[in-house]
């Protein structure tokens, strides 16, 4: 627990920053989200409702078009984004403590390697 | 007879075809102030980062209380503070959180005793640790594993980059740790420094132990250091005793200088036949005596 807590609050800006990136990505498109429930009666729907592409990738109209669906429709492009994070944060964690040579710190400490890699594993998790 | 601290069994390691350590077989007993010396790349990191199970034996073992160091190493480490030859640490955090978290890990209050140290060493816990200098860096490791009072105190060559005053105050803290009942286990290739603390030490040569002795047998080896200068030019043969060692004359052969280990009479006997200007017996300083395992 006690590298769990340290990891947190060693890394909570680079989390904090990443996440209020993220939120805010998600914030600034809200226009974007209420502009797509006109789309049904404009001609982007008659284009796009009737492309067999769509219909063939399983995405409905109906769905796109409400405020919920676009949200989820744009926010997985995001998510995109908080994979990488996930990845970058993920390995970094780990191997930034060779690359900055602080594992002989960490590793003469009375804790147990595998009890290291998970606390800093559970760390990403929480991230 | 006391317990032993630390047992190293026909410990080697090689890096590849490189050489690391072979075959080395000492213990160092509880309670002891073990010097552990050797000119740079003797192996001495390689044997504490061993002993630490930060790397892995090619061969022999380790032990440490009674504990493998390769299955123990975290059991052993509450045990154990470790100064490592080249520290790095977290360089976003503050080093008065560096310590905390060291004293987090051990699961102990160190406050106290961090307090005091660092007031001893003179280091300023409110800066960050990416702006400190190598030697505070330094004091930050000597703080961080000494604070918890462990029973066995690792350093690898603990004073380079310390200025002298501080040097003085680390000095008196191990001593005053050693006092409590720790052992240190001190590796330098500083002789005096070595000379001044330790009670035994190990000489290690390219990877091969040389030799273990007690520094008091050590300075009475019996080698005395001569130097003399006289009105006239000392010939070459003059000296012709058994006992002499690195003879050094200068241009005009009035001055001599030599180690010396035989009987002391027999010197005198030669030095009343010359006209002296001046004569100095006196103990050789452990690098000298030293010199000769290096030769």
């Amino acid at each position: 627990m006690i590298i769990l807590k340290y990891e947190l609050k060693r890394h909570r800006k680079y989390i904090l920053g990443w996440a209020i990136a993220l939120a805010l990505c998600v914030f600034v498109m809200t226009p974007t989200y209420y502009s797509f429930m006109d789309v049904s009666t404009g001609d982007l729907y008659e284009t796009l409702g009737t492309s067999d592409f769509y219909k063939g990738v399983g995405v409905s109209m109906e769905y796109l078009t409400s405020p919920l669906g676009i949200y989820a429709f744009l926010t997985s492009f995001f998510m995109i984004a908080s994979g990488i994070f996930g990845m970058h944060f993920g390995i970094a964690i780990h191997t930034k403590e060779c690359s900055e040579r602080t594992s002989e710190y960490l590793f003469t400490k009375p804790h147990t390697r595998k009890t290291i890699y998970w606390a800093k594993a559970f760390t990403v998790f929480l991230a | 007879m006391s317990k032993q601290a630390i047992v190293l069994n026909q410990l080697t390691k090689h890096y590849g075809t490189h050489r690391g350590i072979n075959d080395l077989s000492f213990s160092v007993n509880e309670g002891e102030f073990f010097g552990f010396i050797g000119p740079n790349g003797a192996g001495k990191s390689t044997t504490i980062r061993t002993l630490m199970g930060l790397i892995h034996p090619s061969g022999g073992n380790a032990s440490i209380f009674g504990l493998d160091c390769q299955t123990k190493a975290s059991v052993i480490a509450r045990d154990v503070g470790y100064l490592p030859s080249e520290n790095s640490y977290y360089e976003n955090m503050k080093v008065r959180e560096l310590l905390q978290y060291t004293a987090d890990l051990y699961g102990m209050d160190c406050e106290t005793k961090m307090y005091e140290l660092s007031e001893r060493l003179n280091l300023d816990l409110t800066r960050k640790i990416e702006d400190l200098s190598l030697g505070n860096k330094k004091k930050v490791g000597i703080v961080s594993a000494i604070m918890t009072s462990p029973k066995l105190i690792i350093m690898d060559e603990p004073t380079s980059g310390l200025d002298p005053l501080i040097q003085q105050a680390f000095y008196d803290i191990l001593k005053e740790e050693n006092s409590r009942g720790a052992t240190v286990f001190f590796s330098s290739h500083v002789l005096s420094e070595v000379q001044k603390l330790c009670d035994r030490v190990a000489i290690l040569k390219e990877g091969h132990l040389i030799g273990i002795q007690p520094i008091k047998e050590l300075r009475e080896s019996g080698y005395k250091k001569v130097t003399l200068s006289a009105k006239e030019a000392i010939p070459r043969d003059f000296f012709n005793l058994s006992g002499i060692a690195n003879y050094a004359e200068t241009a005009d052969k009035t001055s001599v200088s030599f180690m010396y280990n035989g009987n002391i009479t027999a010197i005198i006997d030669k030095l009343h036949l010359l006209h002296l200007d001046d004569v100095l017996l006196e103990e050789p300083s452990l690098e000298e005596i030293f010199m000769h395992y290096y030769e």
